[in-house]
């Protein structure tokens, strides 16, 4: 089909920040980039935010272990950046360098989100760790972003781990969501791992269209798949179901509407496993 | 010719009349189940096993291969078998002191039980543990603990972003911690800008910056603390699955073993460290995997219960298996080292370093003995280094302390156990010589306490016809044992002979069954070489005649440089002051006698006899003492009215090494009384006996082989009719002479004479009348005795002329 090929993901984009999510994104990134025979981009972006509270007289930090309240001048910050983006580079060498990759690492500076939606414009898939410091449920603000705004496919990973056996595609028969279809089955096939189609409906006439639907497309592919209806569900019964799914990776499409009470980013606020929005 | 009677063939030797037995062959006889010949050590050792109270341990002593051990074993057997089975006893960890394993009491066979409980204990353990921690309660009551922690977290930090954000202010992560940070649309706000903000604005922004700084480190202070809250938690919700697990396994236990209080107590400890060590144990099973492929658990496994070190000490380690027994036991413990008496403690080498646990303490021959009987051999335990000790100290605290000798001294330091002593109730039987028996309990004040009950075996018995009866049945029995050839009736009267040729003695018998044994043995070998299906007169024969031909050498040499007149013996003719006296040679197990040719020489004197042996220090004491006392003999009877005035000296002719002993004394008064006399004696006759002081002949030793010895010489020189032995009369019950020398007897070929005084003596040898004194004093003057009074006066006549003269020179 050729709207799939037209469809084949090139270029992986990950955004490193040396941070421990980061880290385990960049695993999946270069596993993920080897399965498909894709180029690694990775891009660390140097926060204009530290650099101008660097600057502000009145600037303090707490420290995370020592809890003391020291003040932050702008030459430390520097170093610590640029000793982060040492560090970054290393660690993306050495993954590409195992695993074969074409790859590439860019530095920009300016506001994490605006350079990231920048970079994206340019590659088929951007890969980011769930950023925030204290619980591994919040979706920091860059992820939250990314997850609004960004052209392309989203891959946003969780803490641990890098890919994982399975893929769990919710098909509510929207256009977006015969995309996700689509690379979810390039996933499952490069990464030989197994699929299972969530189908949306509203009753079991919609729900026995729309695994119709589905299954004209998964066919091109020739994946294994089995198929699931999930019938008018409200948001917790979905994360219930996604929690019986065990490891998977979740693809959906990001317009996707969840019932009246909740819409896709509430689902990843909640859920623990790794998100690709298309 | 000599008057006195010469000895009868009956009476050279003690035969036994194969027509006594009324077997044909010794297959006929019954199974001997008395002890024969050793009644005092039998009720010794019935007495020692009989009687409970302590310190009454059995020390048996007697020659060698007199069955001390057989039988002492036996009556132990006996007194076993209707003993009650000991305890069974199980090492097991201390929870509370590692290093002091507890030891517990089981009744009999239980401890094997217990073991085996223990090892199912350990299986289910693990899999019980496994299945609950990997359980969906458990894992949800996990991440609701773990997740109550990320609340408070999440929590306090939201609450603060709120405050943060009413004031325009934003918490940033920055590379090494958190900051505040005024912001302006999602942006912090310029340095630029931040300067055209008016004073008091700035300062406001500070204030707050601060305040709520403070506000965060106080937050980010909590977190430790919640953070050990929730471990505490997590450790409470552990310790409630594994009771929950394992609570119910022993419960069970508890419930089987209620009867043994220790058992329960040991249980609940146990319960107490599995639920305090969980944790570990289960993590401790991936880390073992692990191992597993470096290959370090092979180790393990060799030294007995392959699992983690966390699970071996819920292991118990039988040391004392009665599971099996019938009564209690009797144990012979061959070689009584230290070690293998007290048990011992083993180590095994991890990663270079030296370890070890209450697994790898093993039992010693006490231990298996406990509560039964011991049999140890004297020797040995004094021979290793501190079993002597060892034992001493076991009886006298009645209990058995497993130490390790090379840490008592220090001598190796690794890690070590001090197990929990067992207490120890076993009779001990110590088996040795009788020299030891004696060295011991004169230098060591402690072994006459703990070894109460000496049980004396004698080498010999009585020999009669009842005596000889039994005799015949433990021939018959040994040689059962053994698996030898049955024997003739003949074959065992023979056994018989030889056995009071044993001990010299025609009326005793050996009880040194060890002899019986070998002479059975080679017996049977020559009845073997002829075909014979059983042991006749002859096999018996002639092994002892093979015996005496492999180990005679050295007699053959000595015979011989008397044959060739190297060494001059005289065995015809007549000598003055010149007799044939007999000796024994003992080379290990032969002995043989040859004869000595005694000569003394006289002239005036002052009236010493000189034993030339005994001033080149060539004579031992007894010897010296013998030519003592017959010098007093020739003093008192010869010249009791005037000065003994001789100086003699006595000789053992082409004696080189030494001469010791008594028996040669009235042949050195026949030589003497000769010389005196100078009266010839006769060179046929060969002489042996002691002498005392008023004349009379006494016992002496090895009266068969002197015998034999004298008339071995005069074989090879042909026996000219007149040849023989004098002997003391006291010796005549103890021949038992080869029938070669009783033939050439009863032929009339050689004689045997047995004399009760040196007259006897005299007048055989001499042909002459001794001689008794008159009412003066004097003997006839044509008697030997008178010859020899005559003699002794012209000595000191002309003894006193020299001193008279002596005087009147003096007077000039």
């Amino acid at each position: 089909m050729s709207e799939g090929r037209k469809d084949r993901i090139r270029r992986i984009l990950i955004a490193i920040d040396a941070s421990p999510q980061s880290m385990a994104a960049l695993e999946a990134a270069a596993e993920l980039a080897a399965k498909m025979d894709a180029e690694l981009q990775a891009l660390f972006v140097e926060d204009v935010n530290l650099l101008r509270l660097a600057e502000l007289p009145i600037a303090r930090e707490v420290g995370l272990q020592s809890l003391t309240i020291r003040r932050i001048d702008p030459e430390r910050m520097r170093r610590q950046i640029r000793a982060r983006r040492d560090l970054a580079r290393q660690a993306v060498e050495m993954m590409a360098e195992q695993a074969d990759l074409h790859w590439s690492f860019q530095v920009s500076q300016g506001s994490v989100t605006m350079e990231l939606l920048r970079a994206t414009q340019e590659v088929d898939l951007v890969i980011l760790g769930r950023i925030g410091w204290s619980g591994k449920r919040t979706l920091g603000s860059t992820a939250r972003e990314m997850a609004r705004r960004a052209p392309r496919r989203a891959l946003i990973h969780a803490l641990q781990g890098g890919l994982r056996p399975s893929v769990l595609l919710i098909f509510d028969g929207t256009e977006e969501s015969l995309q996700a279809l689509s690379t979810a089955c390039q996933m499952v096939r490069s990464t030989d791992s197994f699929l299972t189609v969530g189908v949306l409906a509203e009753d079991d006439r919609q729900a026995r269209q729309r695994q119709k639907q589905a299954a004209e497309m998964v066919r091109d592919y020739r994946v294994e798949y089995r198929v699931r209806w999930l019938i008018e569900p409200d948001l917790d019964q979905l994360i219930e179901i996604l929690e019986g799914e065990g490891d998977c990776v979740l693809v959906m499409s990001r317009g996707m509407s969840l019932g009246e009470e909740g819409d896709v980013e509430d689902l990843m606020q909640t859920v623990e496993c790794p998100v690709l929005l298309v | 010719m000599p008057t006195k009677e010469k000895l009868s063939i009956d009476q050279l030797c003690h035969r036994c009349d194969p027509e006594i037995f009324e077997f044909e062959t010794t297959e006929e006889l019954e199974e001997l189940t008395e002890i024969i010949g050793q009644p005092r050590a039998v009720d010794a050792i019935r007495f020692g096993v009989g009687i409970g109270s302590e310190g009454y341990n059995i020390f048996a002593h007697g020659p060698t291969g007199t069955r001390k051990r057989e039988l002492v074993q036996r009556f132990f057997d006996r007194a076993a078998s209707e003993d009650t089975v000991p305890d069974d006893w199980c090492y097991v960890n201390n929870f509370e002191n590692t290093h002091k394993p507890l030891a517990l009491r089981f009744p009999a066979g239980r401890g094997s039980v217990f073991r085996q409980d223990m090892e199912t204990l350990v299986e289910d353990l693990k899999n019980a543990l496994t299945s609950v921690f990997e359980s969906e309660e458990y894992r949800t009551r996990m991440q609701e603990v773990q997740e109550g922690l990320s609340d408070r977290q999440e929590n306090a930090l939201a609450e603060l972003r709120e405050k943060a954000e009413e004031e325009d202010l934003s918490i940033i992560r920055t590379p090494a911690g958190l900051a505040i940070a005024p912001v302006r649309e999602g942006e912090v706000i310029a340095p630029e800008e931040f300067e055209k903000l008016p004073e008091e604005e700035r300062k406001q922004l500070e204030e707050e910056i601060s305040k709520l700084q403070e506000e965060l480190q106080r937050v980010m202070r909590q977190v430790p603390v919640w953070q050990r809250e929730t471990r505490e938690q997590i450790n409470e919700l552990n310790r409630e699955m594994a009771r929950l697990a394992v609570g119910s396994l022993i419960e069970e236990l508890k419930e089987k073993y209620s009867d043994l209080e220790e058992v329960v107590a040991y249980l609940d400890d146990l319960l107490e460290d599995v639920v305090h060590n969980v944790r570990e144990i289960v993590s401790d099973e991936d880390q073992q995997n692990q191992m597993r492929m470096l290959g370090l658990r092979q180790l393990q496994s060799q030294a007995g219960g392959g699992d983690s070190p966390l699970l071996r000490r819920y292991r118990a380690n039988l040391l004392v298996d009665n599971s099996q027994s019938e009564g209690a036991p009797v144990v012979f413990e061959d070689n009584p080292s230290y070690l293998n008496l007290l048990g011992r403690l083993e180590h095994i080498a991890q990663m270079g370093a030296l370890m070890t646990d209450f697994n790898l303490i093993k039992p010693g021959a006490l231990h298996r003995a406990n509560g039964g009987y011991l049999l140890l051999e004297l020797d040995k335990v004094l021979l290793q280094p501190y079993a002597w000790e060892g034992l001493k100290r076991t009886l006298r605290s009645g209990q058995i302390k497993i130490e390790s000798p090379a840490q008592m001294y220090s001598l190796i330091s690794t890690v070590s156990l001090e197990p929990e002593p067992i207490p120890v109730d076993v009779k001990v039987a110590l088996i040795g010589e009788p020299l030891l028996y004696y060295l011991v309990s004169e230098l060591d004040p402690e072994f006459v306490e703990l070894f109460k009950v000496a049980a004396d075996f004698g080498g010999e018995m009585d020999r009669d016809e009842e005596s000889q009866q039994l005799y015949a049945r433990l021939i018959g029995d040994l040689a059962r044992k053994e698996g030898l050839r049955f024997l003739s009736r003949g074959a065992v009267a023979r056994v018989i002979e030889q056995s009071a040729r044993w001990v010299g003695d025609g009326e005793k018998l050996s009880t040194q069954t060890r002899d019986i044994i070998d002479l059975l043995r080679e017996s049977d070998y020559w009845a073997g070489g002829d075909g014979s299906e059983v042991i006749q007169t002859e096999h018996v024969q002639k092994a002892i005649d093979s015996k005496i031909y492999r180990s005679d050498r050295i007699r053959e040499q000595v015979q011989e440089l008397i044959l060739r007149d190297t060494i001059l013996i005289d065995t015809e003719g007549g000598q003055v002051g010149q007799v044939n006296g007999l000796s024994v040679y003992n080379l290990a197990d032969f002995t043989f006698g040859r004869p000595n040719r005694i000569t003394a020489r006289v002239r005036m004197g002052k009236g010493e006899v000189v034993d030339i042996e005994r001033e080149v220090e060539l004579g031992g004491p007894i010897h010296a003492k013998g030519v003592l006392i017959l010098s007093s003999y020739l003093g008192a009877r010869y010249a009791s009215k005037e000065p003994l005035s001789l100086a003699a000296s006595l000789v053992f002719e082409q004696s080189y090494s030494g001469v010791e002993g008594d028996s040669a004394s009235s042949a050195e008064l026949y030589a003497l009384l000769s010389a005196i006399a100078d009266v010839p004696l006769l060179q046929d006759l060969s002489v042996t006996g002691s002498v005392n002081q008023r004349g009379q002949v006494q016992a002496i030793g090895g009266v068969n082989e002197k015998i034999e010895g004298f008339f071995d010489i005069c074989k090879a020189r042909g026996l000219n009719g007149k040849q023989g032995v004098i002997i003391p009369v006291s010796n005549e019950k103890h021949l038992m002479l080869r029938q070669e020398v009783v033939d050439a007897v009863a032929e009339d070929n050689f004689h045997i004479y047995s004399v009760e005084t040196i007259d006897e003596g005299i007048e055989l040898l001499t042909g002459m009348e001794a001689g008794e004194t008159d009412e003066e004093g004097n003997f006839p003057p044509d008697s030997f005795n008178g010859k020899v009074q005559a003699r002794l006066k012209e000595f000191a006549e002309r003894r006193a002329e020299f001193s008279s003269d002596d005087e009147e020179g003096e007077d000039e």
